[in-house]
């Protein structure tokens, strides 16, 4: 009972450990409708048109407040992510498992990425999503493709999903909690 | 009147109203409502929160493909399940009449509209193909198309170099958007299409316009358009080209917005369209109604 247990921590004064999460991935990867669907809005899919500039939305789940900022994949948008990359917790990369012909634009995109300063140590998920379509790589082949195996000080995870149909989002944003969770536990220990 | 009830405050309202006045609430409608627009949305609203439901498909969306009901047997439909005595108020008729032929012709349009959203653009489809290639052909004449795949898309606002991908949720519908502008108001649209190619204050036109026909196609579906329609139909029917003439409305006069906002770049785009949209409500929530949704005037 999530809901009860966020009504006791508000009785009790607490406040939801924030945690800031960064969608980022190319055009038309499917961030906005990932974002809806982690937000549990009815019409994920039906309505999505491309982002101009970003999103922004707050949802509150395992007693943690999500702040989910969508970015605009489009090139032209990119070179202004950075903007967005300061106390960033955990970045999500979303990767359209059926355009293979942009894998490996995706993966110098997410390489450039982790190469920044201001993203260094912050762990990644990399959803490989639209796994309903039946011609859609999968989770491992998308892994491969991009090359996750050489990242290299922080933790990653590669999550197969589909926003369509909230397959697979579930068990990346569980992973994502997790991993807030055990770095603050590293942080009190320090 | 209270329009944001909850519909069980709203029942429980109407039906105390109906023990003092005797009258159920499209007999009221009908014998205290004059103006014919005013009319037509208030019978629209009660037959949308009718506990029955053949009362309620009269005023909602018809699906395309499926019987348009003719207005005379909607009447009898009414009067039948509202069990309304035409000799005690030999009124009714005459006015409920002219209100049923817009109603119907609106649920009608929603119904063709909804299914333009959910036609995905296939690149297989030549007709598909052929308004992608009229879309350029239009907005940028002096230039030829000389392939289908490529970062030229950019010039007129498309995110990649396959335009297919940029109308996802809005299919059909918004390719067809952009296709009235450029053609119906060659003008303006050329003159936007300007402005939004500024190196720092400029946003893609293209996505732009697949995002105002989400803004007009959920004021659509979400009733915020009706009163304008049946006031600007005048008992007629609404049509296509009122919608897509509303898109151009929008993105013209988004456009001035945008400029007039002076966003220091893309990313305030959310912030604007937000701002935008909400005056836009305002503006079409006015009595009277003063904003005219529609670039037909002669000027373009």
């Amino acid at each position: 009972m999530p809901n009860l247990f966020d009504f006791l921590r508000k009785l009790r004064g607490i406040k939801s450990r924030e945690i800031r999460l960064l969608l980022l991935g190319l055009d038309n990867a499917g961030k906005t409708t990932l974002m809806k669907d982690i937000a549990s809005e009815k019409d994920a899919s039906t309505e999505t048109t491309p982002t101009l500039g970003f999103n922004v939305k707050s949802v509150k789940t395992q007693g943690f407040k999500l702040n989910l900022w969508d970015i605009g994949g489009q090139r032209k948008i990119r070179t202004y992510w950075r903007n967005y990359f300061d106390n960033t917790d955990v970045l999500i990369f979303v990767v359209d498992s059926t355009d293979k012909r942009r894998f490996e634009e995706a993966k110098l995109v997410l390489t450039e990425l982790l190469d920044d300063d201001k993203l260094s140590g912050v762990p990644v998920l990399v959803y490989a999503n639209k796994q309903d379509l039946v011609h859609a790589a999968t989770a491992s082949d998308v892994a491969n493709s991009l090359d996750l195996v050489s990242i290299e000080n922080r933790s990653w995870r590669i999550q197969g999903c589909s926003a369509l149909t909230g397959k697979g989002v579930e068990d990346g944003m569980s992973w994502v909690c997790r991993e807030v969770k055990e770095k603050d536990k590293q942080l009190a220990k320090k | 009147m209270p329009l944001f009830f909850p519909l069980y405050f709203w029942r429980l309202y109407k039906w105390l109203l109906r023990l003092l006045t005797r009258k159920c609430e499209l007999l009221r409608i009908c014998e205290g409502t004059a103006d014919l627009a005013s009319r037509t949305f208030a019978v629209a609203r009660s037959l949308k929160n009718s506990k029955h439901k053949e009362l309620q498909s009269i005023a909602w969306v018809t699906p395309a493909g499926q019987d348009v009901i003719d207005p005379d047997d909607a009447l009898n439909l009414i009067i039948k399940t509202k069990k309304i005595s035409t000799e005690k108020h030999p009124n009714f008729v005459s006015s409920i009449k002219p209100c049923l032929l817009p109603i119907i012709a609106l649920s009608a349009l929603k119904g063709d509209i909804e299914k333009m959203k959910f036609e995905s653009y296939l690149s297989e489809n030549d007709e598909h193909e052929q308004q992608l290639t009229k879309l350029w052909s239009l907005l940028v004449p002096q230039t030829e198309l000389k392939a289908r795949f490529g970062t030229h898309w950019g010039t007129i606002g498309f995110q990649g170099k396959d335009p297919a991908t940029d109308f996802r949720g809005m299919g059909m519908l918004g390719l067809y958007c952009l296709v009235y502008f450029a053609e119906m108001h060659s003008g303006k649209a050329r003159q936007v299409l300007g402005f939004s190619q500024h190196p720092t204050k400029g946003y893609p036109l293209a996505i732009t316009s697949i995002n105002i026909t989400q803004i007009v196609y959920s004021l659509l579906l979400n009733s915020h358009l009706d009163y304008y329609l049946y006031l600007k139909s005048r008992g007629n029917v609404p049509t296509i080209n009122d919608f897509m003439e509303a898109h151009c409305y929008v993105m013209y006069s988004f456009n001035q917005f945008w400029l007039d906002s002076n966003p220091e770049n893309i990313m305030a785009f959310s912030r604007v369209r937000d701002r935008y949209l909400s005056e836009l409500k305002r503006r079409l929530e006015e009595r009277p109604l003063t904003i005219e949704l529609s670039l037909e005037d002669g000027s373009s």
